[in-house]
C-alpha cells in the first residue's frame, strides 16, 4: 500500500465533514496553511462538492406543484377515511366453513332429537323468517327481498320465534343500521353504498320505536355530506349540528357528529376538532368511528 | 389570519405542523408539502430515481408522512426525517420487480435521438461535469445516499447514519469510498 505523501492527509475529509473540531481543528488548519499535499487534497474535495451540486436535478414547475399538491391531499384524504385493513379472504373462508359446520352439526342434532310437545307443527317452518343474519348486537334480523314494497314489522309467527323486521333498501323511513364488522368501516360515501347492498334491519327496540323519523332526515344529511365532499367544511360543520340536534335519533346521527368533528378540523381548528371528538366518544362509546376519534385526541 | 393562512406562517414550527398532521390536519400537510417538497423531490432525482417515477415517490414520501407523522419526534429535524422516509420509499420502489420489469420494457422502447432536458444538455457541455455525472450514477445505491445525503443536502455524519439506519462510522467508509470513486473518474482513472 502507498504511504500518503502527508501523515495528516486523512485530516482533509474529516474537516470536510466536520468530524474536527476544536484545537484539532486549529491545528489542521495551521498545517494546511502551509502542506502543499494537504491544499491540493482540500482543493480536490471542494471540486467534488461543487460538481455535485451542480448536477441537473429536476424542479417541479409551480403549476406541477400544485397539481401534485392537490392530488396528495385528495389521496390523504381518502386515507384519513380509509376503513381498517379487511380479514383476509382466508380467515373469512375459515370462518365461512366454521359456521357452516356449527349450523350443520346445530342441524343434525335438531333432527336427532325427540319431539317436544310445545314444538310447532311442521308446517310453521314455512312461516319462520327465511334468511337470517345476525347483526353486532345479537338481534337476529331478516333479509329482504328486494321486490317487497316498504318497511314494516311483521307479526310474530309463532310464540316461540322472535319478532322481526323486514326491511329493504334504505327507502324513507327505513334507516340500515351498521355492523361493527370491519369491512363495514367506510367513507361515507362508500359507507352508505355498502349499506344499500346490505339491506338488513334490527328489531326496532322500545326507544328507537318511539323516536319520531324525520322525513327530512335524508335529505339534511345529504346536504351535510354534499357541503363537506364539495370543501365548504365551514356550512358541513353547522348542518351536521343541526342533523345531530334535529335527528337525533337517525342512525346517522353518529356519522354525522364524527364527521363535523373532521370539519372543524380541516377549518384548522385542531383543539375545537379534539373537543368535537371528544364529545362525540362521550355520546358514541362503542361507536364505529372509535378508533379514528381517538387517534384525533392523540390517544 | 386564518387558520390555513397561521399554517402557512414560517412562525410555524415543523414539529407544529407534524403535530398537527397526525391530528388529522391535512392543510398542515400541504405546508409541509411546500416546505419540502423541492427538497424531497432534488433528493429523488439525485438518488437516480427517474424523471418518470420521482412524481410517484414524491407522493409516497408525503403520504407515508400522514402514516408516520404520530412517531415524530420534535427533537429531530423535520428535513432529515423526511429525507429518511424518502429514503424508505426509494429502497421500496427499487425492490419492486414490476417497476422494474416496466422500466426493461420502457428502455426497450425509448427513441435514441430523444432529445435531452435544458439543464442537463447545459451541463453536459461541460466535460467534467458530464464525466463527474456518469461516475455519480455508477456509485452503488448506498454510496450514492451518504453521498447525496451529506456531501449535497448538507446533513451531519449522524443525521445521515439515523436517517439510514446505519452506524455513523459507516457512514464515514461509504462517503470515503464513494469520494475516490469519484475522483478516479475524474482522474481517468475508470472514467
Amino acid at each position: 500500500m502507498k504511504k500518503p505523501a502527508c501523515s495528516r492527509l486523512w485530516q482533509v475529509e474529516a474537516t470536510e465533514d466536520a468530524r474536527l473540531g476544536g484545537s484539532e481543528l486549529a491545528s489542521f488548519r495551521r498545517h494546511a496553511a502551509t502542506c502543499r499535499v494537504c491544499s491540493v487534497e482540500i482543493e480536490r474535495l471542494r471540486e467534488l462538492r461543487e460538481l455535485a451540486l451542480a448536477l441537473p436535478h429536476l424542479e417541479a414547475s409551480s403549476l406541477e406543484h400544485r397539481r401534485q399538491r392537490q392530488s396528495l391531499l385528495r389521496k390523504a384524504n381518502e386515507l384519513t377515511l380509509e376503513p381498517p385493513p379487511r380479514v383476509s379472504r382466508r380467515a373469512l373462508g375459515a370462518a365461512v366453513v366454521l359456521a357452516a359446520t356449527t349450523a350443520l352439526a346445530a342441524g343434525g342434532g335438531y333432527l336427532l332429537r325427540p319431539p317436544a310437545p310445545s314444538a310447532p307443527p311442521a308446517h310453521a317452518a314455512l312461516h319462520a323468517p327465511l334468511p337470517v343474519a345476525r347483526q353486532a348486537v345479537g338481534r337476529p334480523v331478516r333479509a329482504a327481498a328486494a321486490s317487497e314494497p316498504s318497511a314494516a314489522p311483521t307479526e310474530p309467527a309463532t310464540s316461540a320465534a322472535p319478532p322481526a323486521v323486514v326491511a329493504k333498501a334504505p327507502g324513507p323511513g327505513v334507516h340500515p343500521m351498521r355492523s361493527s364488522a370491519p369491512h363495514a368501516r367506510h367513507a361515507p360515501s362508500r359507507h352508505a353504498s355498502a349499506l344499500r347492498h346490505k339491506a338488513v334491519a334490527r328489531i326496532p327496540d322500545a326507544e328507537s320505536v318511539q323516536l319520531p323519523r324525520s322525513p327530512t332526515a335524508g335529505k339534511d344529511f345529504a346536504g351535510a355530506m354534499s357541503a363537506f365532499n364539495s370543501g365548504d367544511f365551514g356550512r358541513a360543520e353547522h348542518l351536521f349540528t343541526d342533523f345531530v340536534q334535529h335527528h337525533a335519533g337517525d342512525s346517522r346521527a353518529e356519522d354525522a357528529a364524527f364527521l363535523r368533528a373532521i370539519a372543524r378540523q380541516r377549518r384548522g381548528d385542531s383543539a375545537g376538532a379534539k373537543a368535537l371528538a371528544r364529545e362525540y366518544l362521550v355520546h358514541y362509546p362503542g361507536a364505529l368511528r372509535h378508533e379514528e376519534a381517538a387517534a384525533m385526541l392523540g390517544r | 389570519m386564518s387558520a390555513a393562512l397561521r399554517l402557512a406562517s414560517r412562525a410555524v414550527s415543523d414539529a407544529e405542523l407534524l403535530e398537527a398532521v397526525a391530528a388529522g390536519d391535512l392543510d398542515a400537510l400541504g405546508v409541509i408539502f411546500d416546505r419540502y417538497q423541492p427538497d424531497v423531490r432534488r433528493y429523488l432525482g439525485r438518488l437516480g430515481i427517474p424523471r418518470e417515477d420521482v412524481d410517484d415517490l414524491v407522493q409516497a414520501t408525503f403520504l407515508e408522512v400522514v402514516r408516520a407523522a404520530k412517531r415524530f419526534d420534535p427533537e429531530r429535524a423535520a428535513r432529515s426525517w423526511l429525507f429518511g422516509i424518502a429514503t424508505m420509499m426509494v429502497r421500496r420502489h427499487r425492490r419492486s420487480v414490476s417497476r422494474a420489469l416496466a422500466r426493461l420494457a420502457k428502455w426497450a422502447s425509448l427513441a435514441r435521438d430523444e432529445a435531452p432536458d435544458t439543464p442537463a444538455e447545459r451541463f453536459e457541455s461541460n466535460e467534467t461535469g458530464r464525466r463527474f455525472e456518469l461516475a455519480f450514477n455508477e456509485l452503488s445505491t448506498k454510496k450514492r445516499e451518504v453521498f447525496t445525503l451529506v456531501v449535497v443536502e448538507g446533513f451531519s455524519g449522524e443525521e445521515a447514519a439515523r436517517e439510514l439506519g446505519i452506524p455513523v462510522n459507516t457512514v464515514w467508509t461509504r462517503l470515503h469510498h464513494a469520494r475516490r470513486e469519484l475522483r478516479a473518474a475524474l482522474e481517468g482513472g475508470t472514467g
